[in-house]
């Protein structure tokens, strides 16, 4: 008896713990895409805000890991009160990861890399063409965000995107992996600086105290590199985080991101 | 509680009170900064009957990740240690006649120095980084020892941060202040 009146309120416990942390409240859509552009399928999630379909066209929010992070980050987008939609694209696994997300080939990882360039050609020829042809998507205000590796995904489609159409608006790169193939990715900005970056770019870039330091060197450099081209086209906003280790930084990192994207 | 406890521990008078815990602690963790590979242990601890109370300092060094960091044109280095000095309140007692356990609360901050920098030639930058991160953690520890005699006994330990500031879950806690495995031996006078 006495047992089971403890297992009670341990549950008891466990329940409210669990109702206390916020939970999206809006609808989900789900499906899967399959890409000519990079010979994979992909599980999407869409998030959509509560409420009455919009009579206005809704920003958009990609976001990678989209299995891991895209609930916290629909989530926060509701509590902060943005009207917002989240897309969610499943990496599908640590090899995928390494697939989608990275600039150049690295061959001491062991598997496929550098594809970064069919993924980009993935998201605005197969993903976001659907996703506009779905819903309520504005053009406007297009969001990328990820983390380490996602992050150097973001960062590589923020450098790589030319002209005065961009495919993105809004940047948000998680403790970026800039270190990858001996930081490529400085090398890109430089060649590229002249040609300039995209307009009204907005780029959150963020790092942790207690990650691996190779992450805050590159990020540090190419927030500076990035900055020194005095360009008025491109705002960036940096943040690192005290007490947090490399895994979780996304957690901290997103919330802020997106009161710097979207917030007044 | 607390008050009763004290005065437990204060007018107690068992035949060895004072205990000096020496050994050997670290993790098989391989985090982002590094494999764990502690090195120190310690506790002087007043015990009362089965409770104890005590000061501890737990330090580690953390060795970098091999393979990811080497990479051509790129000098990297980073060193990073942790000092985790923490009250410790805990009960100890006996199971059978030589195996003793223990289940203790530890409580203290946890100082993280990291020294690192980097320079690299194809991009022709160099960096230093030298931070200390401090948090306060709150763990739980178990030990199990051998009791050879009233004045030795070797014994396993296993401390677990339970929440630190600065992180929302045990396993975000677990980034900052990681777990770790030890083993001592136990002088008590």
């Amino acid at each position: 008896m006495r047992h089971s009146q403890a297992r009670l309120e341990r549950l008891l416990i466990v329940g409210l713990v669990t109702s206390c942390a916020p939970r999206f409240t809006g609808t989900t859509e789900r499906f899967d895409l399959a890409s000519a552009a990079v010979d994979a399928t992909y599980a999407i999630t869409v998030w959509l805000p509560r409420g009455p379909a919009s009579s206005v066209e809704r920003p958009v929010l990609f976001q990678l890991d989209g299995e891991s992070q895209a609930e916290s980050v629909a989530t926060s987008a509701e509590a902060l009160g943005f009207d917002i939609i989240v897309v969610g694209i499943a990496a599908g696994g640590p090899a995928n990861r390494f697939r989608d997300y990275t600039p150049s080939e690295d061959a001491r990882f062991g598997a496929a890399t550098g594809g970064a360039a069919a993924f980009s050609t993935f998201l605005s020829s197969e993903l976001i063409p659907r996703i506009e042809a779905d819903h309520r998507a504005s053009p406007q205000g297009r969001t990328l965000m990820g983390h380490s590796l996602g992050g150097l995904a973001v960062v590589t489609q923020l450098l790589a995107q030319r002209g005065s159409s961009p495919l993105f608006a809004n940047f948000g790169a998680a403790s970026p992996a800039l270190w990858w193939d001996s930081g490529a990715l400085l090398q890109v900005e430089q060649h590229g600086a002249a040609s300039g970056i995209a307009p009204r770019s907005k780029l959150f870039i963020s790092t942790a105290d207690v990650e691996s330091t190779d992450v805050v060197f590159y990020a540090n450099e190419l927030v500076a590199r990035l900055r020194s081209r005095a360009s008025r086209a491109l705002t960036v906003k940096t943040s690192m985080y005290a007490n947090t280790g490399h895994s979780q930084s996304w957690e901290k990192a997103y919330p802020d991101a997106l009161e710097f994207f979207y917030g007044p | 509680m607390a008050p009763s406890l004290l005065l437990a521990l204060l007018v107690a008078a068992p035949a060895r009170p004072l205990h000096l815990v020496a050994g050997i602690n670290g993790a098989p963790l391989v985090n982002h900064l590094g494999a764990q590979v502690g090195v120190g242990y310690s506790i002087w601890a007043w015990s009362a009957g089965e409770f104890v109370l005590g000061a501890q300092l737990a330090a580690h060094f953390y060795l970098p990740n091999p393979g990811l960091k080497d990479q051509p044109g790129v000098l990297y280095s980073t060193r990073s240690v942790d000092l985790r000095p923490s009250l410790v309140l805990g009960h100890e007692f006996f199971v059978a006649q030589h195996l003793e356990l223990g289940v203790h609360l530890f409580f203290g901050p946890n100082f993280r120095f990291i020294d690192a920098s980097l320079k690299d030639s194809q991009n022709d930058f160099q960096a230093q980084y030298h931070h200390l991160a401090t948090t306060f953690e709150l763990g739980a520890m178990m030990t199990v020892g051998w009791r050879f005699t009233d004045a030795l006994c070797v014994e396993a330990m296993l401390a677990v941060p339970l929440a630190a500031t600065g992180s929302s879950s045990v396993m975000q806690a677990w980034l900052v202040a990681p777990p770790y495995l030890g083993a001592a031996v136990r002088l008590s006078f």
